[in-house]
């Protein structure tokens, strides 16, 4: 094999000594090219040097998509993150700011050349980053591309990142693994579901509140984004926020500073923000749901996770890595996946993805017989009506008992409101007021 | 609930070396008696009180532990020493919890939340929001439990706790499942259970995965249910965890009356509320009661099904948990009731 070369498209003369030490120190060739040139067909990397040149460049890198997966990297003056972010949605493998980015390239480069030369199996990751994408299990080149576009913005913390995907594709894994190869790693990760929170406690909880803040404000408390500073948070299900809190969290995104409840003064938080939806948020924005500042606020990149469906044969990678985790916490013996399991698991659709697989494989592992997975468990066959709160519902019971059981716990999980727990129930409040016994004008 | 105290492992007073041994080794009773050999002016530094505290209430001496932890947080403050007026807070805090106070419980916590935050120590912060999780939960606010155990979480994340962040999201499993949200607490043990495992804390892992059989039941999902408890039955065992087993033995006795084996749940059940007995906690207690009423009920036996009601609703009284009491004491007068 040919020594390798460094291939540099220039566009302006800017930094061409550079490239002269840089290739010295790699011990590569250096080919040094025009716009319409060939690049060398053993390249390193090919860089493409704006030197000024910035709009051109952005206009040129479309046409650079090497087929043989080496890197097109941009270097220019421009040190805006938005500008890097547009590099990488037009292909470029990632973006260099010359000269505060100089040693960063340098490094990249070196790992390129070190991979490139077979002494190491890949780029230099650190084994947490590796662990972390790690975790996201699966060849399928539907979730390849979404992870190699993760791994390539991770680095710019002040990027903002929205993740879409159907529930259960594994966007907090996913959110988690961009933290961790970020420079803000060192600091916390804090996941927030924001579905998950009452709409009238989500500004205290996100925000935190002073003592006395409202009636049950007994003294001041903390909120997430303090939690996450110099680190990530994570808003997953972001569409739930309700409008007054979408203001407030574009100003905490705009300004850096959040105010907690009943505070007088604000306080600045270093966070970088992820954002997460299982819909589609333009959606929302077009429905007058969702503030549309807010939504371009948090879609400087998106990333979307492909439903399981859509990801071939990884559905066969992940219930064997499912079966051996899962083999191990109930000290059962791993399964192997036979002929009968791989057509059962191909031929369903999974709408719950991941999340549903592995409650599938966590079923079948411990309803067949040891070191085996039985398809006809993946599914629960038989359902008992569902048991609500602490048990509540009498069962075995007469269904005079089991009514009355539920027109009770109805009217408890709405609070003692009888048209709401009638409509949850689907009856008339008449009915609902027999079923507990109360003389119709009780009701 | 899981509790979040101290283990005093914290008091760096080289005296009280021996004493910290044998805390750090579960040996309460050799801790104690350690302390007590120390001396006189020993005993009167805020870090032997507060060691004394965490003693105490690991002997479950839930009034001298708050009345001494009380001494030490005066001794810390006076010293100027925020960090252990914080920890000794917590502790003081964590006895009133203990003893059912659960207002001064709150309080203390709160203070010592709010000083373990201004000091940017994250264990400490995760410890009291833990607990004031507990005391909303044991009040019946479960949307303020949920609030301080997803600071807790957070926090303990923060201070690299597998084991905190374990018992953090197995506290929102089981408000999560009260609130019938089958999902949300199904996740929630799934995380609880997978924190376990990377703290390799086999009594917790019983525990979490007791709540995620708690989920497969929820869900009628009887055969999963059965499997699960199982499992958290046998860890419980192996770890000799006696209040694990008892809840263990609550969930199968539910698992085994939803599948129509009244005997089995009755026996499941008797054998969890004499464990709880035996340990003297009223919450597993009331638990038990209140589902060893249904298996009761299911039976026919409706007079003793009343009595168990009651008896947990007594139970639950006690705990400061009105909402509860009453709900239970509904049961009761519905059973009473002429069909």
């Amino acid at each position: 094999m040919s020594n390798p070369a460094l291939t540099v498209i220039q566009l302006s003369d800017s930094f061409r000594t550079a490239w002269y030490d840089l290739a010295q120190e790699l011990e590569v060739e250096l080919a040094i090219v025009a716009a319409d040139d060939t690049p060398a067909l053993e390249s390193v990397a090919v860089l493409l040097a704006a030197g000024g040149e910035e709009d051109r460049a952005l206009d040129l890198m479309p046409s650079l998509h090497r087929k043989d997966g080496v890197p097109v990297y941009l270097v220019g003056a421009q040190t805006s993150h938005r500008f890097a972010v547009e590099a990488i949605r037009r292909g470029a493998a990632d973006y260099f700011a010359l000269p505060d980015d100089l040693n960063l390239l340098r490094r990249t480069l070196s790992a390129r050349t070190e991979a490139r030369r077979g002494r190491a199996a890949s780029v230099a990751t650190s084994p947490e980053v590796e662990e972390a994408f790690g975790e996201l299990l699966g060849r399928s080149e539907a979730l390849r591309e979404t992870l190699d576009q993760a791994a390539r913005i991770a680095k710019h913390a002040g990027v903002t990142v929205l993740l879409q995907g159907e529930t259960g594709t594994g966007k907090e894994l996913l959110a988690r693994a961009l933290h961790v190869s970020s420079p803000k790693a060192a600091g916390p990760f804090v996941a927030v579901n924001c579905a998950a929170i009452p709409s009238e406690l989500m500004e205290s909880e996100l925000f935190g509140h002073e003592r006395g803040a409202f009636t049950d404000a007994h003294a001041a408390k903390p909120g997430l984004f303090e939690e996450a500073h110099g680190g990530t948070l994570f808003l997953d299900e972001v569409g739930h926020l309700p409008l007054p809190l979408q203001g407030k969290l574009l100003r905490a995104l705009e300004e850096r500073r959040i105010r907690r409840v009943g505070a007088t003064q604000s306080r600045a938080v270093d966070v970088r923000i992820i954002a997460a939806s299982h819909v589609r948020l333009v959606d929302a924005v077009q429905r007058g749901e969702f503030r549309e500042d807010l939504f371009y606020r948090l879609n400087v990149i998106t990333l979307t996770l492909p439903p399981l469906r859509d990801r071939g044969d990884d559905v066969e990678v992940l219930a064997q890595a499912f079966a051996g985790q899962l083999a191990e916490r109930y000290g059962l013996p791993v399964p192997k996946l036979t002929a009968e399991v791989r057509d059962a698991l191909r031929s369903h659709s999974w709408p719950g993805n991941v999340r549903e697989l592995r409650h599938a494989i966590e079923r079948a592992l411990l309803l067949s017989p040891p070191g085996n997975l039985d398809p006809k468990h993946f599914a629960q066959g038989r359902r008992t009506a569902p048991v609500a709160v602490d048990g509540a519902i009498p069962f075995p019971a007469t269904l005079d008992e089991v009514m009355a059981a539920a027109a009770r716990v109805a009217l408890e999980l709405n609070d003692g409101n009888k048209s709401a727990a009638a409509r949850q129930l689907n009856i008339s409040r008449a009915r609902l007021a027999r079923l507990l016994g109360l003389a119709e004008d009780e009701s | 609930m899981n509790s979040s105290i101290p283990t005093g492992s914290s008091v760096p007073n080289d005296p009280l070396r021996s004493a910290r041994a044998a805390m750090q080794a579960g040996q309460f009773q050799q801790a104690w008696n350690a302390l007590n050999r120390l001396a006189e002016t020993v005993r009167q530094t805020p870090d032997w009180l507060l060691l004394a505290a965490v003693t105490h209430f690991r002997l479950g001496e839930f009034a001298r532990c708050r009345a001494t932890a009380l001494q030490a947080r005066d001794g810390f403050r006076g010293r100027g020493d925020v960090d252990g007026e914080t920890r000794a807070e917590n502790t003081a805090a964590a006895g009133a919890f203990a003893l059912g106070q659960l207002a001064d419980a709150e309080q203390g916590f709160q203070r010592a939340l709010g000083l373990a935050h201004h000091l940017g120590d994250e264990f400490t912060t995760a410890r009291c929001a833990n607990n004031l999780g507990n005391v909303a939960y044991y009040l019946g606010d479960h949307a303020r439990a949920l609030g301080f155990y997803r600071l807790a979480t957070a926090s303990f994340e923060n201070a690299g706790s597998w084991q905190g962040m374990a018992e953090a999201w197995l506290n929102s499993a089981i408000v999560w499942r009260d609130d019938a949200n089958v999902d949300q607490s199904r996740d929630a043990a799934d995380r609880a259970i997978a924190a376990a495992e990377r703290a390799g804390n086999g009594r917790l892992l019983a525990q979490a995965l007791a709540a995620r059989a708690e989920t497969s039941l929820t869900l009628g999902d009887v055969d999963l249910a059965r499997a699960q408890v199982g499992r958290a039955l046998d860890l419980s065992r192996e770890y000799a965890d006696p209040l694990a087993e008892a809840d263990a033995l609550r969930i199968l006795t539910g698992v085994e009356r939803l599948s129509g084996n009244l005997d089995r749940a009755m026996n499941a059940g008797e054998d969890g509320l004499a464990i709880a007995r035996r340990l003297e906690h009223p919450w597993a207690e009331a638990e038990l009661q209140r589902d060893l009423a249904l298996v009761l009920g299911a039976r026919g036996r409706a007079r003793e099904a009343q009595a168990a009601y009651e008896a947990a609703a007594a139970a639950f009284e006690r705990l400061g948990s009105a909402g509860r009491a009453e709900r239970m004491r509904t049961r009761a007068s519905d059973l009473a009731k002429p069909s």
